[in-house]
């Protein structure tokens, strides 16, 4: 009868601490997925590559983002990228969109191919066998870099402070930064958070 | 009030019951709040999958795909955050660690949301809601817990991870201080509404506490009453059946007294049969006693035995009428009568009382009562005499008038009932029904208010010492009202002690045109139209009588209360063609008014006529009688 009772009382403070603990452990999970980042290049290309099938600009800086077409976690990259062309209208952007054989959709009807091309300024453009990201050594959706009018490069990495989440960050302000030539001083180890682009 | 629910008792009754009520109330509001949370959080928890499903359903390393981690957190970690709540609103619906537990729920699905929507502010109004939404328990503990992890939320996020929450990773540090304040900006408002919430919950209760006391009592009270009518609906009845007994034994009771009674007047009836024909046998042969040759005492004697024999007689005889009206024995003739005659033959039988008494015995019949109807002439005269002998008995001056007047009506419904069998006279028009009046007005002793109500009751009269004093039987009046109502009609008085009694009754008879045979000649007045008469009496009742009867020929009538009057108005008015003089006036009598009339040589040749009472007082060779042409009396 005690026992019973003892059990009674300890099960209800026992269910709230494992719930809360439940509760600890998923929001850490959850938090822990966020801000894991993209896989880093082992070697950062800090010029302009050599037969890059895209002009670069003569005068303001030339930025490239590559993007999987599906990655739910690039929109807030695109927003970012919204927010940074209409801060410098005259960067010159591309966003290059990888192809995988097994795409749900054509990358055109992409919710990610339609915000892209939706920002001013912005060439989309499709890298059909990956040499594009291959050539500037790109791994993850989101990555994004930004040369200068001589080639070299001045930010490399996301613009995101973490998946899926746009807002003003230190790497989207230093690419703004960068672009509009207040800063000078190139930022070449910025996590990227979105999605592999691996094949 | 009952001391079962004496002030102090019922207080405390109130507060008991409220605080009850209260209790039971909260745990209603909560329930049902603990209810609608249910089924928000297992919506949140759906929309929380959807928004996942949509927004990233699936997320990619190269060209292979898998479930984005969302989706899988949209549902472990929604489904860890409302499936203790839900079990807990199931097995503990009500408790105070439910709604905590639910206010901790909502506030971890709010953050879960925010993040699963990438940090968009708008998705902040979720706490707003959820807060609004915890308002409804109207527990302001719940809002501060829940208001509590939402602000730790924020002040985590803030410190280490901004942009999950604010959407910006370049904001201050006290960012969530902001946010915090706005969310205790609504907890004021709601925390207020909440206690407004309790009070008036609080008041709700106190007043149906006080409404279930109040009713209880008013049932209480309802129940003693329905006792206490009970037990008096009970004594009623019981009452009644008593009642009901004793009217059976007062019928009973009455049925036998009127057999008695009956029987009583039977043998009255029988008896003073009996009792008569004896007396009569007395009567006659004292008469012819008294014829006989005897000395003055014999005579005395005799003359003693017939008076006492007169008076027994009479006796007998109002006993042998009262027995038979109360047997029932009386039948009413019903043959022509003059109703002048009738009344004058009841005066008659006064005159000379009248005249010993010196009373003026005066009668007027009104001209629209019938001449002739159909009736009882014994029976109406008896009353008549009745009535009028009493007013001679019981006056000593002054006069005794008669007075008879009709009211023509419909024939009474029981009508046939007067004429069975069906008299062969024949009747006057189609309504030749009559109400006659007859009113007896005196000047006597008058009757007392308190024993009017005894005269008319049997051997009833006035006081005991009337009998002493003025002889009779208490039987006349008794006897008169009995034939007035078989007669159909009633009998009354109006009475003034020291003025006078005024005795009236009623008859009610057809009319009819057959004379009897003792009508009296009709008179021709129409050789009096236009004459002058002058009435000279000190009594204004024989004045007004004489001129009216006199008016009613067309006669023009003048007046004079005294024989000075009547000189004056002859010496100085125009000579009338006759005058009519009472013979008993204070100061100058009608006899020397006489003579000085005709000592005036313009009006020795007046007619005269001597009206007077006491008219046999003079002899009828008195010279004096010359001077009138007639007498009345």
């Amino acid at each position: 009868m005690r026992f019973q009772k003892l059990v009674q009382n300890l099960v209800i403070p026992t269910g709230i601490a494992l719930w809360l603990v439940a509760l600890g452990f998923g929001f850490h999970r959850l938090a822990a997925y966020s801000l894991r980042p993209g896989e880093t290049p082992a070697v950062i290309v800090t010029d302009w590559p050599a037969g890059l099938p895209i002009e670069r600009s003569s005068g303001p800086p030339t930025l490239i983002v590559t993007l999987h077409p599906e990655c739910p976690c690039s929109k807030a990259t695109l927003t970012e990228l919204q927010r940074i062309a209409a801060s410098t209208p005259s960067l010159r952007l591309y966003a290059v969109f990888e192809t995988y054989d097994a795409l749900p959709e054509e990358i055109h009807g992409s919710a990610l191919w339609r915000q892209a091309t939706a920002i001013q300024g912005l060439n989309a453009m499709i890298d059909a066998e990956g040499k594009i990201a291959a050539q500037l050594g790109n791994k993850t959706s989101g990555e994004v870099r930004l040369f200068s009018s001589q080639g070299t490069l001045l930010f490399s990495g996301g613009i995101t402070a973490s998946r899926g989440h746009s807002g003003e960050n230190p790497a989207s302000d230093a690419v703004i930064a960068l672009a509009s030539g207040s800063s000078t001083t190139p930022q070449l180890h910025v996590p990227t958070f979105g999605c592999v682009l691996d094949r | 009030m009952n001391s079962a629910f004496s002030k102090p008792t019922q207080q405390e009754a109130t507060q008991d019951r409220s605080a009850e009520l209260l209790t039971a109330h909260r745990r209603q509001i909560y329930q049902r709040t603990d209810r609608l949370f249910a089924i928000l959080l297992v919506l949140q928890w759906l929309a929380g999958i959807a928004v996942a499903l949509w927004i990233s359903p699936r997320t990619w390393i190269g060209g292979v795909s898998e479930i984005h981690e969302h989706v899988w957190v949209a549902i472990i970690l929604g489904g860890i955050i409302a499936l203790p709540p839900l079990l807990l609103v199931i097995w503990r619906p009500g408790e105070t660690l439910t709604r905590y537990v639910i206010a901790v729920a909502q506030s971890l699905a709010s953050a879960l949301l925010i993040h699963l929507s990438g940090g968009r502010i708008e998705t902040h109004f979720h706490i707003f809601g959820s807060l609004a939404f915890l308002a409804f328990y109207r527990d302001w503990k719940v809002l501060i817990i829940a208001s509590a992890v939402t602000s730790v939320d924020h002040l985590l996020r803030g410190l280490f991870w901004p942009q999950s929450v604010f959407g910006n990773l370049a904001v201050d540090h006290w960012r969530w201080v902001e946010h915090v304040g706005w969310v205790i900006f609504e907890d004021i408002s709601l925390i207020y509404s909440c206690l407004r919430g309790q009070s008036e919950m609080k008041e709700i209760a106190v007043r149906r506490a006080e409404l279930e006391i109040t009713r209880d009592v008013i049932e209480h009270r309802v129940n003693e009453r329905t006792y206490e009518l009970a037990t008096a609906n009970q004594q009623l009845e019981q009452q009644v059946e008593r009642r009901r007994q004793i009217e059976v034994e007062l019928v009973t009771a009455r049925d036998a007294a009127e057999a008695a009674s009956l029987a009583k007047s039977e043998f009255l009836a029988n008896m003073s049969h009996e009792i008569r024909t004896p007396m009569n046998g007395v009567l006659g042969m004292t008469s012819l006693l008294m014829e006989t040759p005897l000395d003055e005492q014999q005579q005395s004697f005799a003359e003693t035995i017939r008076q006492s024999g007169d008076s027994l007689l009479s006796i007998i005889n109002e006993i042998l009428d009262f027995s038979k009206i109360e047997a029932g024995h009386v039948e009413l003739e019903q043959a022509p009568v003059t109703l002048l005659s009738c009344v004058e033959e009841a005066i008659d039988l006064f005159a000379r009382q009248a005249a010993e008494k010196r009373i003026d015995l005066i009668s007027l019949i009104d001209e629209d009562a019938p001449a002739c109807f159909l009736g009882d002439v014994t029976r109406v005269r008896q009353v008549l005499v009745n009535l009028i002998g009493n007013a001679m008995k019981f006056t000593a001056t002054g006069e005794v008038f008669v007075e008879v007047t009709a009211t023509r009506i419909p024939p009474p419904p029981d009508a046939e009932l007067h004429f069975h069998p069906l008299p062969q006279v024949a009747l006057v028009g189609e309504s030749p029904w009559h109400e006659i009046h007859f009113r007896i007005r005196d000047t006597g002793v008058g009757i007392p208010a308190e024993r009017m109500d005894r005269l008319f009751k049997l051997f009833s009269q006035v006081d005991a010492s009337m009998t002493r004093r003025f002889g009779g039987t208490g039987l006349g009046l008794a006897i008169s009202k009995q034939l007035t109502e078989l007669m159909g009609g009633t009998i009354g008085v109006e009475s003034e002690v020291g003025k006078g009694s005024t005795f009236f009754f009623s008859i009610i008879v057809p009319e009819t045109d057959t004379p009897p045979d003792d009508l009296p000649p009709v008179i021709d007045p129409s050789s009096l139209e236009g004459r002058q008469l002058l009435v000279v009496d000190d009594n204004a009742t024989n004045r007004r009588i004489l001129c009216l009867q006199g008016q009613r020929w067309g006669m023009v009538t003048h007046e004079a209360s005294s024989g000075e009057e009547a000189l004056d108005f002859l010496n100085s008015r125009t000579r009338p063609d006759v005058a009519i003089l009472d013979m008993q006036m204070p100061g100058m009598d009608g006899l020397e008014l006489a003579e000085k009339i005709q000592a005036n040589p313009r009006l020795y040749s007046l007619p005269l006529i001597m009206l007077s009472s006491a008219g046999m007082l003079m002899a009828p060779d008195d010279p004096r009688r010359q001077a009138f042409v007639s007498w009345f009396n």
